[in-house]
């Protein structure tokens, strides 16, 4: 038996932890202790009634950390109260939801899908008979969706032609701006507190952009094969070898799956599909003295709690994958990427779903990419 | 080169037969497009090489250029053209799904200081309207050179084609409504058509306000519910059309199906940002002639007596704002 890998982390603003494993979802609080689970094998902690069916897709708590939405590949999403982890809220939706979102006030969460549209949801449980409305559209996959630190706000989405769209909040009807620039789809958007005029974003194109949100302008490009080709070089690069499926193994690919902000270190970080390493960009009006810190094997995503990063990976690839396998790693950013060893095992030591076999975790670029560039013959 | 006749020398339009293609596409599939990253970008000088100058270097920027400026005459431009003599610096009217460009055609000497392209998805329709606006250009250019060439006088054309319509059609291409036995204000220069999917690239062409008149005109009825998605005016992709406009700027709808009719007013009088503009004040818009008669699919519903059904949209501020 091997241990399905963690899919998702997230983390609250008030110290918690969730990690997705599959259908599961564990919570612990910042010193690692499971406080809920969906999971019945977990003895003594509270039992989370799950989404809803299938595989988690995309999760997010609010900014004040009082809430916790997931959604489920089966287009089920619960709203839960974090003191009480019970349901306040549960609906289905019509497209399968690619990432979700809090506003600034949790009044609601807005739900990305495959069919480019992005819903908001009333977080009230007297209002659970309204149905979400619709809130802007794109003619793509969105990705990714973000509500900014800005007053007024705005709200972000990237998709998967090569937009950021910067559209006000709630009269999302009128875009603000789009970012132009990236090449290929766009996976990931962070804001931050330190910087709320400016976003982050993450693309398979290889690259990381800075933003002023009210222009679209760019700033600055982050070009990845520059700081990350030498994983490539000294082998450590895991190009879909068992551990994830990716049609075009051997081509040298820098796709970012994840930018999130330390808002204590004024800085960002990033995990770039197939990199066994988590890069860090120190933001100082640009984004400057760009490094990397080493893991063990290749993220799946990253996320950060006060000055820790928590990192979930792929399966290992040696031994396709084992029992006793290390699911995530946390490092102290603020002392130069250590690894936080108590966290760390005893985020492992959470008892999760055994599988006989792991399946492949597919790649980005299997979605993300344009057929034609991923088959040019045909 | 497809339709071309015997070998006399001078300019030819192009024939449509030989530029057929089915209405539908998808618009959701992956294809490859020519596109610039944003805006700033575009090199517009192959599509108006009277206007632009290609770029030279990097650094050097584009500059318009006059478009008589290798003629000293300039031509005397009738009531019917409106707006400044001032020389237009980026596009303003966009048709879109513009087919095979009967307005612009129309409109190029109703609005000859104003840019205008049409986007359209079929490969071979945006390749004949380019060879179509290439040989009335040549036109142009022969008629510049003969002293003895006459101006048209544009809406005394535009009336005689209209009244026209009620006539039984002698062949297909005398649909065409192009000038060439006369010169015409802004010698199409003006006008040109690029093979584009407006739902996904709108915003790499034109900024923020740009335009002031977008075109949608007879578009794909998509009549399954679930090819819904895939209409051009939807709540989402009116957001889009609403940022690249200029607020008074026009969006101009018409379409003989009457349902694609109310689900397009639908959505435009739900929509935050557009304000229709009631039916006497459209009688003394100079576009609406051309809207309502010139496309192709236009005259092809008058032929059939096919009803058509017209709405004006003015893009307004936001009322939230």
């Amino acid at each position: 038996m091997v241990r399905s890998p963690i899919t998702h982390v997230e983390t609250s603003s008030q110290g918690l932890i969730a990690l997705v494993c599959d259908s599961n979802f564990h919570v612990t609080n910042s010193s690692g202790t499971l406080v809920a689970s969906t999971s019945s094998d977990q003895n003594g902690v509270k039992r989370i009634e799950e989404p809803g069916r299938g595989p988690i897709v995309a999760v997010a708590f609010s900014q004040d950390g009082s809430m916790f939405a997931a959604c489920t590949n089966e287009k089920n999403v619960a709203i839960y109260s974090v003191d009480t982890w019970s349901a306040r809220r549960t609906l289905c939706i019509a497209k399968r939801a690619t990432a979700l979102a809090f506003d600034l006030d949790g009044s609601y969460l807005l739900i990305a899908d495959k069919f480019g549209e992005v819903y908001r949801a009333s977080t009230s449980a007297s209002d659970a008979d309204c149905k979400p409305d619709l809130l802007l559209g794109h003619v793509s996959i969105v990705c990714d969706v973000k509500v900014t630190f800005t007053q007024p706000s705005r709200v972000l989405t990237c998709d998967r032609d090569e937009k950021l769209r910067v559209s006000k909040y709630p009269n999302s009807y009128n875009i603000q701006s789009f970012g132009l620039g990236h090449k290929e789809f766009v996976t990931s958007i962070a804001t931050a507190q330190f910087a709320p005029a400016c976003a982050v974003t993450g693309s398979g194109d290889g690259t990381i952009r800075l933003w002023e949100i009210e222009s679209g302008q760019l700033l600055q490009t982050i070009q990845l094969d520059q700081i990350l080709h030498k994983y490539y070089q000294d082998g450590r690069a895991q190009c879909g070898v068992d551990s994830f499926e990716d049609r075009n193994a051997s081509m040298e690919r820098y796709g970012v799956l994840r930018v999130r902000a330390v808002e204590s270190m004024r800085a960002f970080v990033a995990a770039v599909e197939r990199i066994p390493a988590v890069v860090v960009l120190p933001f100082n009006n640009l984004l400057e003295n760009i490094h990397t810190i080493d893991i063990d094997r290749a993220p799946t995503d990253i996320a950060v709690a006060g000055s820790q990063a928590v990192v979930s990976f792929v399966p290992s690839v040696a031994n396709g994958g084992s029992a006793s396998d290390d699911l995530v790693v946390v490092l102290e950013l603020a002392d130069n990427g250590t690894k936080a060893k108590d966290l760390t095992s005893s985020l492992n030591a959470i008892p999760t779903q055994q599988v006989e076999q792991v399946s492949p975790i597919p790649s980005i670029y299997v979605w993300g990419n344009k057929m034609y560039m991923e088959h040019p013959k045909e | 080169m497809a339709g071309e006749g015997q070998d006399t020398g001078g300019p030819k339009l192009p024939q449509k037969r030989y530029f057929r293609q089915r209405a539908h596409v998808n618009v959701f599939n992956d294809m490859i497009f020519e596109y610039p990253e944003r805006p700033s970008q575009q090199d517009w000088s192959k599509y108006y090489p009277a206007y632009f100058r290609p770029p030279t270097s990097s650094k050097e920027t584009k500059r318009p250029l006059s478009p008589s400026s290798d003629s000293e005459q300039q031509p005397k431009r009738g009531p019917a053209s409106p707006g400044s003599d001032q020389q237009p610096t980026r596009v303003e009217f966009a048709d879109i799904g513009c087919g095979y460009g009967g307005l612009l055609v129309a409109l190029s000497p109703l609005f000859p200081n104003t840019l205008m392209v049409g986007m359209e998805i079929r490969t071979k329709l945006v390749n004949y309207l380019q060879q179509r606006i290439e040989a009335l250009r040549e036109f142009q250019h022969e008629l510049k050179k003969s002293p003895a060439a006459e101006w048209v006088d544009v809406q005394a054309k535009l009336d005689k084609e209209i009244a026209d319509l009620s006539k039984p059609l002698e062949t297909e291409e005398s649909l065409d409504n192009g000038e060439t036995d006369r010169l015409v204000p802004g010698h199409y220069e003006n006008i040109s058509a690029m093979r584009i999917n407006c739902q996904k690239y709108l915003p790499n062409f034109f900024e923020k306000g740009q335009l002031t008149k977008i075109f949608v005109l007879f578009a794909d009825p998509h009549f399954k519910r679930r090819k819904h998605k895939a209409r051009i005016i939807t709540s989402t992709l009116l957001a889009e059309y609403a940022y690249v406009m200029r607020v008074g700027g026009i969006f101009y709808m018409i379409t003989d199906v009457k349902d694609l009719y109310d689900w397009n007013v639908k959505h435009l009088d739900d929509f935050p940002l557009f304000e229709r503009i009631p039916d006497e004040e459209l009688e003394h818009d100079p576009a609406i002639p051309c809207v309502v008669h010139s496309t192709e699919e236009g005259k092809k519903v008058a032929r059939n007596k096919g009803k058509k059904y017209l709405a004006c949209y003015r893009r307004i501020e936001d009322p939230a704002d």
